[in-house]
């Protein structure tokens, strides 16, 4: 597959990045190069229907009761910012999409 | 209504599952009213490595919903995962299903604006996870964005039920959402309260000129070389009211823009239920943005049939063949129907006093005093108190009894009136109020004539009236002798006991 600009700005819009020109120019040709690599994998058959999945019977599965959790500072311990108990995000790139 | 144009339009409804546990872990599902972040573990907030474990529960109440609602259920059931990028979803991507849905071709009946039965078709239901909350706030100093996030709610158990494109008004809409929360309440999948945002209803609406399109195989395509208008996704919806409300107001808008020759793009917007409008929020992703493939962390399930019998066995008499027992076995209105079928907790309450009338009165009879005294006083109270049937003082066998006592002409009726509105407002107990002795209805003519003649000879007046033709006076006497009889004696009788001793002195 050959890449255009305008899939890598759609990618970067998904992922929420904004790119300059000379980014969205320079990333388009890396991309590429990524593409270009994963193809390997098109030799793969990835149709579900030619593969046996791993199945579990419904009765293995897990019982409906409710164990306790980790302590909120456990939870909280590797998050780089919190507040009150809660984990703190920065970045204006949620404005996009909820009001 | 412009007449030019249909109004197409599908639901997606999300029911949060009432489990112990969420979908995917072992924390807590119940969420409401905790400390953020008190009921979580490396699974639901998504840290690498960790592995999901499917609740049995979950699963089960999802096939429950799909067998009440006519679904096909897969005997395979394999998770996707849905990637998209937000803080509420740590992992990047959401357990869900594509592809293959454990229920599908399902359908719901309901009443359409004419009265008459009109069927939505739904064409899947499937099990996913629920996402953390999140709070957005700014910096008090700098004024930088940011988001506080709790996820106590992410991976409780989500069932998504999307119908196919075959509502035509915010009406059946409305309706439809209706059926859907009594049917999950009823078989106690979910309560389903859409302020909690147990439910959450999110309308696909577009409107085509008509004759330009047509249904096929659950989808709306083009006839001939017509261009369809893309469909609007309306989010945020709070209540059942504002599904009805939303998709008017949407409607009118797509409608204005094509009259005003505006271009018509897919987007999603959200419901501002203070304003009475919708807004924009962002172009709709498509299915394919989803990057969505299978979970290889959950290994395809397996359910056999006995599996799916022992589901079957949790089926109860849902709301429709209900209404349809009620009105052909007890002969009762489908008005008293619906509303007492309206919650289950009605219904069995309406059963419950039923099978106690019945060992006494004629089924058919007993059922319209039960309905009668239900749908009156009872629904009366529960409307101005905003109290559940469940919660109600009154037990069925009490209310048994006042009514048996009205029908065997042992209590007046306007005397079982005031012991049940006594009873309902002073919370005191009406098996008591009952037999307390003062209440047993007075009908023999010696006891009649003693309070008779208290009365004429203290009311001169109005005899006189009376006998100068003032007919509504003898009223007035009546009333006078039930105060003194304690609101007891039979009216009829009293009456005609009044008019013989004025007429013969």
């Amino acid at each position: 597959m050959v890449l255009t600009k305008e899939d890598v700005k759609k990618l970067a819009s998904l992922s929420k990045i904004k790119l300059t020109e000379a980014e969205l120019e320079a990333f388009t040709k890396d991309m590429q190069v990524i593409m270009d690599s994963v193809k390997t994998l098109d030799d793969f058959d990835t149709d579900l229907k030619n593969r046996e999945l791993p199945e579990t019977p419904f009765e293995s599965l897990r019982e409906d009761i409710a164990k306790a959790s980790i302590s909120n500072t456990d939870a909280l311990a590797n998050a780089p910012h919190q507040e009150e108990g809660f984990f703190k995000v920065y970045g204006g790139v949620f404005d996009s999409i909820e009001a | 209504m412009n007449k030019d144009y249909d109004v197409i339009i599908g639901l997606e409804i999300h029911i949060q599952t009432k489990t112990e546990s969420k979908m995917f872990c072992s924390c807590k599902s119940k969420y409401f009213e905790q400390e953020p972040n008190t009921q979580v573990c490396p699974v639901c907030i998504g840290l690498p490595g960790a592995l999901p474990v499917p609740n049995k529960r979950a699963i089960e109440k999802c096939i429950l919903l799909g067998l009440a609602t006519d679904c096909t259920i897969s005997p395979k059931i394999r998770f996707d995962r849905k990637h998209y990028f937000y803080p509420d979803l740590p992992k990047g991507y959401q357990i869900s299903q594509y592809d293959n849905p454990i229920c599908s071709n399902g359908k719901v009946s309901i009443k359409g604006e004419d009265g008459n039965p009109i069927e939505i078709a739904i064409e899947r239901i499937h099990q996913e996870e629920d996402v953390a909350k999140s709070f957005h706030k700014e910096e008090a100093l700098t004024g930088e964005n940011y988001s506080l996030i709790d996820f106590n709610k992410s991976g409780v158990p989500l069932i998504e039920i999307v119908t196919k494109p075959v509502i035509h008004s915010a009406h059946d809409a409305k309706e439809y959402a209706t059926k859907i929360r009594q049917i999950a309440r009823y078989l106690d999948i979910s309560d389903a309260d859409m302020e909690k945002g147990q439910m959450r209803c999110e309308p696909n609406i577009s409107v085509q000129k008509k004759g330009s399109w047509k249904y096929e195989n659950g989808k709306i395509l083009p006839i001939g070389d017509s261009k369809l208008y893309p469909k609007v996704e309306v989010k945020n919806i709070g209540s059942i009211s504002a599904v009805e409300k939303s998709i008017e107001y949407e409607v009118k808008r797509l409608l204005e823009d094509i009259e005003n020759d505006k271009k018509i793009i897919q987007q999603t917007r959200g419901w501002n239920a203070d304003k009475g409008i919708t807004e924009f929020q962002r172009s709709k992703e498509t299915a394919e943005d989803y990057r969505y493939f299978p979970e290889p962390d959950i290994p395809v399930i397996t359910i056999s049939n006995e599996v799916l019998e022992n589901i079957k066995k949790e089926l109860v008499e849902l709301p429709d063949t209900k209404i349809l027992r009620y009105t052909e076995e007890y002969k009762l209105s489908s008005y008293d129907a619906e509303v007492l079928t309206a919650f289950k907790n009605t219904a069995i309450y309406f059963e419950t006093l039923l099978s106690l009338l019945k060992k006494n009165i004629e089924t058919t009879k007993a059922a319209k005093l039960s309905a009668n005294w239900l749908t009156g006083p009872i629904f009366s109270y529960l409307n101005t108190s905003g109290m559940t049937i469940d919660k109600l003082n009154i037990k069925p066998e009490e209310l048994a009894e006042l009514i048996e006592k009205v029908d065997k002409q042992e209590l007046l009726n306007s005397k079982a009136k005031e012991l049940l509105d006594k009873s309902l407002k002073e919370n005191t107990s009406l098996g008591e109020l009952l037999n307390n002795g003062d209440n047993k209805v007075i009908s023999d003519s010696d006891s009649i004539k003693t309070f008779a003649a208290q009365v004429l000879s203290e009311n001169t007046k109005a005899v006189e009236d009376y006998k100068a033709g003032k007919g509504n006076a003898i009223g007035f006497l009546v009333g006078q002798l039930m105060k003194l009889a304690k609101g007891n004696a039979n009216p009829q009788i009293a009456k005609q006991i009044l008019e013989e001793l004025i007429n013969n002195k």
